[in-house]
């Protein structure tokens, strides 16, 4: 099913590329994002050019993840966990900007196809589940994600100016993880897709922050041991201030 | 002021790691308990995910007790001896406690049961103290002090030693068995047991509170170094940014809780543990019955 639409898309942008000849430029203000210790979000300047008016829409896909989720249920009167499933390929951010309120671009199944939209999220898991269970489970998981601050339930705005020249503003949090977000640009016409963009940012740990998660990762116990020497030699250290400082 | 946390992939305000590092501080030099059962559940309301949440503590925990260890270790309130006999129980029991959560965990659900009873537990030990406290504060007013800990059947058993610390003269295996059931329990329940450890000692095995303090925060050092070590090395859950943040704030408050402690007196300092043991007893309940943030609780395997 997945490849099959995956197949459908690329054929899609196949033949609005060709058949429509209309043309989509992009770029941003820069495509690498750094986390560093000091990290507090970043903002990315997206702008680009359309042949000829249309609307514009722009989705952020963050790196897709395996997702362990457990679910809640008031038995007798307490909370306790009564299910848990495993799902794949979860976008771990998404948000979209376009010029018009999606509903109102009449291109629903366009939309769909190519996953814009928070409700047009896909992702697999839960397979042996009825449609209806599955439904649910995928309602919970997107809801907690918007809790979560990972979608952005907020469709941003697009400003085109002179019917060619588009630009918006994406943000991220400090909340997102490292990898590669995917960003698609749409231009839609008469509720029809007639050219895509597909462009990526390149989220990475730098610096400390870095050299930390490397070398917690890949020599955990020596990372472990010097993380306890670290904690005895500040803890021995404080308390010997203190005492001669009270003597 | 934020601050990203590279293990745990997320920001945090600088000022809330640090006073909630003070406050656990406070609560480990008062009471020479770890300060995780605080600590921990902030953080995961904070947004650092569970498992990390555990580890970077444990690290946390590392310092902040060997801070307060140190401070009672010169006033001469550790008991080495009595400490290394509950370590010997307690390692043997948290090795226990891990094959034997293995095994539960695949017979089902047992981690609700096991919290039901944790819970209990709590209650129990948290009204003890309570009314315990106040009985021998209101006999201490009319003059009629009786001795805290009855020389039971128990503390008679072979293979007695003589505690000089704690001025006890009993069987070592009353304290074997405590620290190893509490290895068991800690290591099922996720928690470092001094919560348990330390009412135990007081009742069970008639150690004075101050004497208490100081050897239960040498046996949370030696569980505290052991799980760091041991959720680096297994988990890769520790984030040495959070955990230093916490110590930051954490060796300060250790150092007021031990201030603290030499101004009030065992029976006080009892009944504010029953207090504390009994407000954590509440807020496990109410977890269980406020509605939850999210029904959903997502964990992103990387």
């Amino acid at each position: 099913m997945r490849n099959l639409l995956i197949f459908l898309t690329a054929v899609l942008i196949y033949i609005s590329n060709v058949v429509a000849k209309e043309i989509i430029m992009a770029d941003f203000s820069d495509n690498k994002i750094n986390i560093d210790v000091g990290f507090k979000g970043a903002k990315l300047l997206f702008f680009g050019v359309i042949d000829d008016g249309g609307d514009v829409v722009v989705s952020v896909t963050g790196p897709r993840e395996s997702i362990n989720v457990r679910r809640k249920e008031r038995k007798m009167g307490v909370w306790i966990n009564t299910d848990f499933k495993t799902f794949y390929d979860v976008p771990s951010y998404y948000y979209v900007a376009a010029t018009k309120p999606l509903a109102q671009l009449n291109a629903n199944d366009a939309l769909s196809i190519n996953q814009i939209g928070i409700p047009n999220i896909r992702f697999e898991g839960a397979e042996e589940e009825i449609k209806k269970d599955r439904d649910l489970w995928k309602a919970g998981i997107i809801d907690t994600m918007i809790k979560l601050g990972r979608y952005i339930p907020e469709q941003g705005s697009i400003k085109i100016s002179n019917q060619r020249l588009f630009k918006t503003e994406l943000n991220f949090s400090s909340e997102i993880i490292d990898g590669e977000y995917i960003v698609d640009t749409l231009l839609i016409k008469d509720g029809n897709v007639v050219a895509v963009k597909r462009s990526s940012i390149n989220v990475s740990k730098y610096g400390l922050g870095e050299k930390i998660y490397t070398m917690a990762t890949e020599k955990g116990l020596t990372y472990g041991i010097l993380a306890v020497l670290f904690a005895l030699f500040f803890g021995l250290v404080v308390n010997e201030t203190i005492r001669r400082l009270n003597a | 002021m934020e601050i990203y946390l590279p293990i745990a992939e997320i920001s945090q305000n600088i000022f809330f790691l640090l006073s909630i590092g003070f406050v656990a501080g406070i609560l480990s030099g008062m009471f020479g308990v770890g300060g995780g059962f605080m600590t921990t559940p902030i953080l995961i309301l904070g947004g650092v995910p569970p498992a990390i949440a555990v580890g970077s503590e444990a690290n946390h925990i590392v310092g902040s007790s060997l801070t307060g260890f140190l401070n009672y270790f010169r006033r001469k309130n550790v008991d080495i001896l009595m400490g290394l006999i509950l370590l010997i129980g307690g390692v043997l029991g948290s090795t226990t406690g891990v094959y034997l959560f293995r095994f539960l965990a695949v017979k089902g659900r047992i981690e609700e049961v096991i919290s039901f009873a944790y819970i209990l537990f709590l209650a129990v030990v948290g009204l003890y103290m309570l009314l315990e406290s106040l009985r021998t504060r209101k006999k201490k007013k009319s003059g009629s002090l009786m001795k805290l800990h009855v020389h039971g059947w128990i503390h008679g058993l072979p293979f007695r030693i003589k505690f000089r610390r704690s001025k006890l003269y009993i069987s070592i295996i009353p304290p074997l068995i405590i620290s190893f059931v509490i290895g068991v329990l800690a290591s099922v329940m996720g928690v470092g047991g001094g919560f348990i450890l330390v009412p135990a000692m007081i009742y069970l095995l008639g150690m004075s509170t101050q004497v208490v303090i100081g050897t239960s925060l040498m046996q949370v050092l030696f569980v505290s170094i052991t799980s760091t070590i041991m959720h680096a090395y297994v988990n890769q859950t520790v984030d040495v940014i959070l955990s230093s943040l916490l110590l930051f704030g954490g060796v300060l408050g250790v150092q007021m809780g031990a201030l603290i402690v030499q101004k009030i007196s065992g029976e006080v300092l009892r009944m504010l543990l029953g207090v504390i043991i009994i407000c954590l007893c509440l807020f496990l309940i109410s977890n269980l019955i406020i509605n939850p943030y999210s029904i959903y609780v997502l964990d992103i395997i990387r």
